[in-house]
């Protein structure tokens, strides 16, 4: 692909650098665009028209795509990498937790203990995602994947299981209508909740 | 062509090595940097490639940066290397140089 202006260059660089913290992604792109005025000035300069200097500068630098995976292979994917998956492992506990949080309906018995070890890794995920300073852009990625399973997959699982609980006691029980609302409130909660990290994440 | 691996691997470091000199006594922005890169043909870097380089210098505290702000024109970012980089430099010199001894005691003896 080539691009006619600087500008145009800057904004898909931009969209290629979106896991990327914004105050990170805005001195890149402000350093990426200093570096390809200058360039176009120095080959003005040197005899070139305006349009013939732009031209080669934009076909000769790296293109977005290829110039944000080197940022991301230079300095995420090599370093930290123990930190990096660590992480995502507490992320996916968090998930788990949820996840557990919807089984009581089915198995009675193991209401308890289900509702304890769900509320607390979603606990443990909560905490740990609120206190976390510095993000890498794959456990962004991750964190932004969280709204969607809760929107296409936990959600219609609950109400399937509720489903199946009415089929099962055939007959709507109340214990498991109030459990439900409560989950969706608890899902409603996390979902924001991760809404805001993400930006305050984006922030930094 | 096939490009050879072990010379891109080799290629990169000598062009970190080399960077970590041109700012061991005075600060230089990206732009400066490429230039002078590429006027050694050897160190030829594709436009851009710098960024990434420097981004990652500058995160293993080998290289600190600040943004100047020039009356006109636009501002731009230096780099220069800390005291951390210093040490890291002397060390890689001292290795690079070295195993060139060594290859070169070797390719003697080996004729």
């Amino acid at each position: 692909m080539t691009y006619s202006s600087v500008n145009e260059y800057i904004n898909s660089l931009k969209k290629s650098l979106v896991d990327f913290p914004t105050n990170e992604r805005a001195s890149i792109l402000e350093e990426i665009e200093v570096h390809l005025n200058e360039k176009i000035n120095d080959l003005i300069k040197s005899g070139y028209s305006n349009e013939a200097a732009i031209n080669k500068v934009l076909t000769e630098f790296k293109p977005p795509q290829e110039l944000s995976e080197e940022y991301l292979k230079d300095n995420y994917k090599t370093n930290d990498h123990f930190q990096n998956t660590t992480s995502i492992a507490i992320i996916n506990i968090g998930l788990f937790g949820l996840s557990f949080l919807a089984l009581p309906i089915l198995k009675e018995s193991l209401d308890l203990a289900f509702i304890i070890f769900g509320g607390l890794l979603t606990l443990i995920f909560v905490i740990i995602v609120t206190i976390k300073k510095h993000w890498k852009p794959d456990e962004i990625k991750t964190v932004n994947v969280i709204p969607k399973v809760i929107l296409y997959l936990l959600s219609p699982a609950s109400m399937l299981f509720l489903w199946i609980s009415i089929k099962s006691s055939e007959g709507i029980v109340m214990f498991s209508l109030y459990y439900m609302f409560v989950y969706w409130i608890i899902l409603l909660l996390i979902w924001l909740f991760v809404k805001l990290i993400l930006k305050k994440i984006r922030l930094q | 062509m096939r490009i050879d691996k072990w010379e891109l691997q080799l290629r990169k470091g000598i062009i970190e090595l080399a960077i970590m000199l041109f700012v061991k006594h005075r600060a230089l922005y990206g732009y400066q940097i490429t230039k002078t890169l590429n006027d050694i043909p050897e160190l030829k870097i594709s436009e851009g490639s710098i960024y990434p380089i420097l981004k990652r210098l500058e995160s293993n505290r080998w290289l600190y940066s600040y943004w100047d702000e020039p009356e006109s024109g636009p501002r731009r970012k230096y780099y220069q290397l800390t005291d951390k980089g210093w040490i890291t430099l002397e060390k890689r010199l001292e290795i690079f140089n070295s195993s060139a001894n060594i290859i070169n005691s070797l390719e003697k003896g080996g004729n």
